[in-house]
């Protein structure tokens, strides 16, 4: 219990100096349990008299149940405190390795060394074009996949010099900026610069390199503009889309539209 | 006695916190205040902060005359035939060590004290053997924590110089039997020393009617200031006593070589005194003194009935001590199985604003000899009311429902 309370309190302790009074208590009360000697302060009472105090005012019996079992809920906290500390030098080993806290699913890091905090690396095992379905737009729908986790990815990749690229760029920006808080964005034209990262993405998409390429959450995709369905369309077509991989936010009031709805039924 | 109208008298009472009132039951350890203390106070302060005696202007003698005036009145509070019997200390405890220090006992002497003595009794006796080689003895109290007189004679001898007894209990509020205790040990040619720290406030005290040799008390524990005390010498046991501190104010003149003391009580008050202090205490004992001690007595009484039958039927809260309330003042202790007195204090203070105190109560030895980790004290005095015994009576059942 001291060693959880040394660690709590010594972090409030920096913002406020009515904690440090115990900050001390529950160091030597740590102290003197790492060197096998019985804490002389009563730190222990105290803490388990505050906490049931406070727990009294809310409900009774779950009050009862902390008093009664406060040193097993001690050693539980203890031992989780313990395992939480070793996971978290576990994922910084791996950050400063691998540049992921968790190899095996970096979509739970929320952290990349490199770059942007809020991009990822995403690990495409599940991402197979080849075994895309058509749907709405000229769009490829990679049914095994499931919208990526967090911010809902979305990637333009094109040229500066591509007339298909240069129709497509600004309504899938216009559309895109109503989502703005809701998508993470990148706009990637590849003959001016290929971050390395990006290019994992285009690659695995567009394997034969075609542009421009649109890829909406990682589950939708298209090689190519969508000028066979005229602006309106293709900003229709690309709100329904957006609308689904972000769960229609109250933010943009296009996804409660009756055309865009419809539309939403048919992805 | 206008428990209402007293209570008006103190600041404190007045708040309340998180909008439940005070409910202040630790009055063994330290009392609460009433304005009329403060304002004697403030008074010196205010218009005479100023040295006592060393100076001739007009502010000392101010002080000087405010300060008779206060040895005065402590004199008739507790009896004493002239103000020169009393010595303004700082506390009981300083009171004890000056006596058990200054007379002077060593190797072939006895002191005695009774099971249950406050450190600050116990201490100075267990130091006296241990540096000057007297011998301490422990006068046992029978089975149910009271004092055995005939114990108690049987272990006086020609070899007991000094009988050093707490007066009332501060662990159970249980009272000795002083007089007995006092011609008992007379007879047998020892002088005796009360504490009186617990008794002086709560019932009437009178040194004169009661013979004791020396006597002790605090001025914190009877709404006067913290840092005063009293300690009664009774005349003709001056010179049995040398003065363990000395410096300022204690000598009529000094040489490099040699001084004159000044006659007591001033020959025991080294240094500047806690003039604030002193002056608070007097009108502290006139406050009290307005009440009356038979007035307190009853209330109290009263008041530790009302709490020891709500919480000796509570199953597994024992009292602590001697079981009779009407032995034991104003002070009730108890434990309650399967619930550290600690936490039981800290539920009190932040979930009724309830104070009392918990642990051992500095009668550690009392403790250990009976195997006991530490009790929970609630001690009444003049401003405790019927309604707040009640709200702590049902404080507690709540509290113990969480075993």
């Amino acid at each position: 219990m001291c060693l959880v309370a040394l660690v709590v309190l010594a972090v409030l302790s920096i913002f406020s100096a009515r904690y440090r009074r115990w900050a001390r208590e529950a160091f030597d009360c740590v102290g003197r349990r790492i060197t096998l000697r019985p804490c002389i302060s009563s730190f222990n009472e105290n803490v388990r008299a505050i906490i049931t105090s406070s727990l009294m005012k809310r409900h009774m019996g779950l009050a009862r149940f902390t008093h009664r079992h406060f040193e097993a809920i001690s050693l539980i906290f203890t031992a989780v405190m313990f395992l939480s500390m070793a996971y978290s030098v576990y994922g910084f080993y791996n950050l400063a390795m691998v540049g992921t806290c968790d190899p095996a699913d970096p979509d739970n890091c929320i952290f990349n060394p490199d770059g942007d905090p809020n991009r990822v690396v995403c690990v495409f095992e599940d991402y197979e074009p080849e075994k895309a379905v058509p749907t709405i737009g000229g769009f490829m729908d990679i049914e095994s996949a499931t919208v990526n986790g967090g911010k809902p990815m979305v990637y333009f990749f094109g040229t500066t010099w591509c007339p298909h690229c240069g129709w497509e760029k600004p309504i899938f920006e216009e559309v895109m900026n109503k989502f703005n808080n809701t998508i993470d964005i990148t706009i990637v034209e590849i003959d001016v610069e290929q971050p390395e990262e990006d290019m994992l993405i285009f690659n695995h998409y567009s394997t034969d390199g075609y542009i421009p390429l649109l890829v909406l959450g990682g589950k939708y995709y298209r090689i190519g503009a969508g000028e066979s369905l005229g602006e309106d369309g293709e900003r229709q077509v690309l709100t329904a889309f957006l609308c689904k991989i972000t769960r229609s936010p109250n933010s943009v009031a296009e996804c409660g539209q009756p055309e865009i709805v419809e539309l939403i039924g048919k992805i | 006695m206008d428990v209402e109208k007293i209570r008006q008298d103190f600041p404190v009472l007045q708040k309340d916190f998180k909008g439940k009132p005070l409910i202040y039951m630790d009055n063994a350890c330290m009392s609460l205040k009433p304005r009329q203390v403060v304002e004697a106070m403030n008074q010196y302060y205010n218009e005479f902060p100023a040295c006592a005696g060393r100076s001739i202007h007009r502010l000392s003698t101010r002080v000087e005359e405010a300060r008779r005036k206060a040895r005065q009145v402590m004199q008739k509070f507790i009896g004493a035939r002239k103000p020169e019997e009393v010595i303004f200390t700082r506390n009981t405890t300083e009171g004890l060590n000056l006596v058990v220090n200054s007379l002077g006992l060593g190797k072939g002497d006895i002191v005695m004290t009774t099971d249950r003595e406050h450190n600050s009794n116990l201490l100075p006796c267990q130091m006296l053997e241990k540096r000057k080689g007297a011998e301490h003895r422990v006068c046992l109290s029978d089975n149910e924590s009271k004092f055995r007189l005939d114990s108690f004679e049987e272990m006086l001898s020609k070899d007991v110089k000094l009988v050093s007894f707490v007066y009332t209990s501060n662990l159970d509020g249980y009272t000795l039997p002083v007089k007995e205790i006092i011609k008992a040990a007379h007879d047998n040619g020892s002088l005796v020393l009360l504490d009186a720290a617990q008794a002086v406030p709560h019932h009437e005290v009178d040194v004169k009617k009661l013979g004791v040799d020396f006597l002790a008390f605090s001025g914190h524990k009877m709404l006067g200031p913290t840092g005063t005390g009293i300690l009664y010498v009774k005349k003709g046991h001056y010179d049995k006593l040398q003065p363990f501190m000395v410096g300022g104010e204690t000598v009529e003149w000094s040489t490099y070589e040699d001084h004159e003391f000044l006659a007591p009580p001033e020959k025991f008050e080294a240094g500047l005194q806690n003039y604030a202090g002193e002056i608070g205490l007097a009108a502290a004992a006139e406050y009290l003194k307005g009440i009356g001690s038979s007035n307190i007595e009853k209330h109290e009484s009263m008041l530790t009935k009302q709490l020891h039958d709500g919480i000796s039927a509570m199953e597994g809260v024992k009292i602590i001590g001697v079981q009779d309330p009407e032995m034991r003042g104003g002070i009730t202790s108890f434990s309650v199985g399967g619930m550290g007195y600690h936490d039981i204090a800290m539920i009190l203070s932040n979930n009724y604003n309830t104070m009392v105190r918990s642990g051992q109560h500095c009668v550690h030895s009392w403790f250990q000899a009976h195997g006991i980790e530490g009790s929970v004290r609630a001690s009444l005095y003049i401003y405790n009311t019927s309604q707040e015994v009640e709200t702590f009576i049902d404080a507690l059942k709540e509290i113990i429902k969480l075993r």
